[in-house]
Order: structure tokens, then sequence, then C-alpha cells
């Protein structure tokens, strides 16, 4: 009898025994990321059971304590929210094969389309860069600008061609000409490389009028001994505008006149259907791969905007936030 | 007890009063305008007078914001009735003597048939949550069997899905083809359409009851246009 009222008081208490969960979200301690997998609690929780393993970026025993948690929780599938979550997930699956079982999706991590072999592990993944295709379509709707020609440079060492590659089609379909410059092949040891961009950030290039700048997103041509002396200035002294994937560079700086950048909310709805797909649907995470993210936000600049005498449409700017 | 009359005259103007502030429409409608444009145009339509009214571009957040707090009314895709029993259409919305709309099925590579439909990826805007557009899917487009359906939260994103290769297929409301064209030069394949869809509704909730419903046959010619239709039909 006593056993059945304390079943029953625990029941009133919602008393769950611990029970294996069903998704194991890794990420990092930080807010934005920690705002991201509540989205995807929320996105997830009606479905699924989940847990988390939160590590500090410096944790040098993070990926041992990723493969307790896994042991413990013995998820359905797991959620890495960065790139040293993929890179931990990723000898896992090597150290551990019984842990191919256990499918992952990546998100919120540089490269992924890059760092994620979904032919070789359980893993597919959304990218977090924005798209050429998006950031340079956005702009062209909302300003209403001619657009036949977008300068971007990179670097095809970091292994960022594809991106490049893929962005160069998209936007032909558009009418849209990248003319992509690779600054590894213009450089060699001891060249000066703020010298370089300098030199190649110019209105016209192989005899084309060039309309807008992509910035590419590489922390390696945006460091900051190359971001004063030779981008900011160029984008100050330039006739064409400056569009970055980076909300910061936007609100920061007198830099970028436009910007596109991940919509959070969107991309956990993505990431989530994503997982879901797998789960449920019965879709391998080789057929999916990393796909682009898809919804943004966009932000201009006004000072640069009046600058270089560029007008949105009104009825277009919707919810794109206005930085002085 | 004159005292009492003023009190008890107060008393019912308020809660008249509060009554009709009570009432609450929500639009949730693929738009080829800004929610903040149709949300001004319909506050200022005479027949909607006192009525709150939300616009919603995301399905999740209107399902949200009902969760939270019933909305009286609503401006709804033509199916959501058949998925949430809460809502019961009163008037169809109208293009010339159209009650009816298509899906257009777009591909970019030709690669991508109508025969290979099953195989590729379909990309849709979520109009009725995961569950019910799988569902909705198959009911219009007959004997295809769709396995891959990507969702996106709202118009802007469902040709990027295309033009990205995160789909192989899109599905658009024929009306919507011309915001694409406007905003896009790429020339996607019309691969198919979609069964015939009835127009979206305005529906009033069950629980809601009937007193002081706004004369709806009297929206304005504006709103109409703004909600992208030029007429009501009342429904029985």
């Amino acid at each position: 009898m006593t056993r059945w009222i304390l079943i029953f008081i625990l029941g009133l208490a919602g008393f769950r025994p611990a029970l294996a969960r069903d998704i194991l979200i890794a990420r990092r301690s930080h807010d934005i990321v920690e705002q991201f997998a509540d989205s995807l609690q929320k996105k997830l929780s009606k479905n699924y059971s989940l847990s988390q393993f939160i590590y500090e970026q410096d944790n040098s025993k993070a990926e041992q304590e990723l493969y307790e948690s896994i042991l413990k929780e013995k998820p359905k599938a797991m959620l890495l929210l960065d790139n040293k979550a993929v890179s931990m997930a990723k000898h896992l699956y090597d150290s551990h094969p019984e842990l191919m079982q256990t499918p992952s999706v990546a998100t919120l991590g540089l490269n992924l389309k890059n760092l994620i072999d979904s032919q070789k592990y359980p893993m597919a993944g959304v990218a977090y860069e924005v798209s050429g295709f998006s950031l340079v379509t956005q702009y062209r709707y909302l300003f209403e600008q001619p657009v036949d020609n977008v300068l971007v440079l990179y670097r095809s060492k970091n292994s960022l061609q594809s991106l490049i590659e893929d962005a160069r089609k998209q936007l032909e379909r558009e009418r849209i000409s990248l003319i992509a410059v690779d600054i590894d092949k213009l450089s060699s040891a001891g060249t000066d490389l703020t010298d370089v961009i300098s030199s190649q950030l110019k209105e016209d290039h192989q005899g084309k009028a060039i309309q807008a700048v992509w910035v590419f997103s590489d922390n390696g041509l945006l460091k900051p001994e190359f971001f004063k002396q030779a981008w900011e200035l160029k984008a100050q002294k330039l006739p064409i505008p400056f569009l970055c994937t980076i909300e910061e560079l936007l609100k920061q700086f007198q830099f970028c006149t436009f910007a596109v950048y991940p919509n959070h909310e969107d991309l956990a709805v993505q990431t989530s259907d994503m997982l879901r797909s797998i789960l449920e649907d019965g879709i391998k995470p080789s057929e999916l791969g990393v796909e682009y993210v898809i919804s943004n936000k966009t932000a201009i600049k006004q000072g640069l905007m009046d600058q270089l005498h560029l007008r949105p449409i009104a009825e277009r700017l919707n919810q794109t936030q206005v930085f002085p | 007890m004159m005292f009492r009359l003023c009190l008890l005259i107060t008393l019912l103007s308020s809660w008249s009063q509060l009554a009709l502030a009570e009432k609450r429409l929500a639009i949730f409608l693929p738009l080829a305008i800004s929610p903040r444009e149709l949300e001004k145009t319909l506050k200022s339509d005479p027949s909607l007078e006192g009525i709150e009214t939300t616009v919603f571009v995301k399905f999740d957040d209107f399902q949200e914001s009902s969760q939270q707090k019933p909305f009286d009314f609503a401006i709804l895709p033509s199916f959501y009735g058949s998925y949430y029993s809460d809502f019961k259409p009163i008037f169809r919305l109208k293009n010339g003597n159209a009650e009816t709309f298509h899906y257009l099925i777009l591909s970019i590579e030709k690669q991508w048939t109508l025969e290979k439909i099953n195989e590729g990826t379909v990309g849709i805007v979520d109009e009725f949550g995961r569950e019910n557009m799988k569902r909705y899917i198959s009911t219009i487009i007959k004997n295809r069997d769709i396995k891959k359906l990507k969702r996106v939260t709202k118009y802007d994103d469902i040709f990027p899905l295309l033009a990205m290769g995160n789909a192989h297929y899109t599905m658009i409301p024929q009306n919507l083809m011309s915001y694409l064209k406007e905003k896009y030069k790429s020339n996607p394949i019309e691969v198919a359409q979609s069964e015939e869809v009835q127009n979206p509704a305005i529906y009033a909730r069950v629980s809601s009851g009937d007193s002081k419903n706004p004369d709806f046959s009297k929206l304005s010619s504006n709103s109409l246009k703004a909600l992208g239709f030029d007429g009501l039909a009342r429904l029985p």
C-alpha cells in the first residue's frame, strides 16, 4: 500500500526515472549559442527529450566528457553547435565505430561544407555562411540597382574554393558575373598582403565595371592589420558598396553598406527539420549533406548609403535594420 | 436609485466597449506585400474598426500566438479548417470569379522532371506545421510519393531554396510568380501544377460565438487587394 501511495505522489510531482534522452545537444557556453539551443529545444521538445553537453572553449577534456555523455544519455541523434563540437564528433566516430549508429546534424560552425564529409561520417549540417547568391540578390532587390559584376577576394588555400564556385554558378543564373580574385595566387612568403588586397579592391577588373564588393568572411583576409589599412580605407574611398555577411562588420565600422546574416530563429527550424527527416523519414545524412542557410536578416548603413547616393525601395525594407 | 442607474449604464457601456475591443483578427497568408503594409491597410478599413488585427508571416508564430490567446477571426489558407477544427470558414476570398488556385511546381535544372519528383526534395512554405504539410502535399499532388519535403517559413525563402540546391523543386501559388520574377532573373522550369486548391478563407472561431461580428462582406477593396484578392463569397 505504502509503495502505491509513493508511486502516486511521485506521479503527481511529475517524477520521471532517469531515461535515455533522444537528442544530445553539444555546444559551448556562450549566450548566442545558448539562445539558439533554446530555440531548438522549443522546436523539438514536443516530440523528443533533449539534453545538453555544454563545454568551455578551452576545455581540453571536452571530447572525453562528450563521449561519457553519449554513453550515459544514449541519444538517437546529436546536434553539434560549433566547429569544436564537429571536430570532437568526428574524432569520436573514428575512435568508437559503434557511434556511427548515432547520426548528427551540425550548424553554427564555419566552413562546414568542407569540414563535414557526409559520405564518411553520419553527419549532415547547415552551413553558417550566407551565400554570395543571397547577399547579392537581396542587395539588388532592396536597392533596385543594376548588378552585372561583383568582386570577391578569397584564398583558395583555405579550401573555400567550393563556396566561390557555387556562388559563381548560382549568380550566373541571375545574370551576374562573379569576379573572384584568389589572393593566394597573388602572394608568396614575405608579400605584404595589405598591398595585395588594396590593389585588388578597385572599381573595374578585367575591363569590367564592378557594381559591388562581396566581403567574404575569412578571418585570414580580414585580420585587423589588413582591415584598417586596406578594406576599411577602400570601402570609404571607392564609389561602390561593400556587402557583408557579418552583422558586426556593418554595425561597428564605416565599412559595409549592406549586410545579410543568418536568421537564428529560422535556422533552428531548418536544423531541426533536417534532424527530424533523419529520425522520422529514414533519410540518411549522406543524402542531405551540408546545405546553405536559407533564411536571413538584413541591415543597411545609412551614412555609407548617403555617401554612395543609394536609396532602398521603402516598401521592400520590411524588417531591415537601419544603422547610422 | 439614480446613482445605481448611472453605475449600471457606465458598467454596461464599458462592458460593451470591452467586448468589442476584445475581438481579434489574425492573418496568416502567403503574401506578396510586407506584413506591416497589410496591417496598415487593414487598420484603416472602416469595416474592421475596433478589431485588433495582427498579420503573421510565419505559421509557428500564428499558432503560438493563438495558443496564448485565441483569435476570434482569422484569414487563413483553405486547408486550415481540415487540420484545426476550432475555426469555421465564413467567407472565401475570390479573384474575379475564381475561388481556387494552383501551385506551380518549379525546378531549375532540366533533369528534375515530374517523373523524378519522388526522388527529389520538394520545398514549400509551411502553412500548417510539419506533419500536416506532409498530408497536405499528398492531397494536392496525387499519385506521387514525395518523401523529402523541405519547409521554409516565408515566401521570401522559397526561391533561394531552389537556387542554392537545398531543394530540387519548389511549390509556389501561381499568383506569387510575378513577385518571384521581380526579385530574380533566373528562369525556373514549370514542371507541373498541383491539384486545384480552394482560396484562403475568413474563419470565425467556433467557440467565440456569433455576437458583434464585424461585417466582413464590407471589407474595402483596398484591404482585399492588399490580401491579394478582389472579392468575397459568403459560405453556407
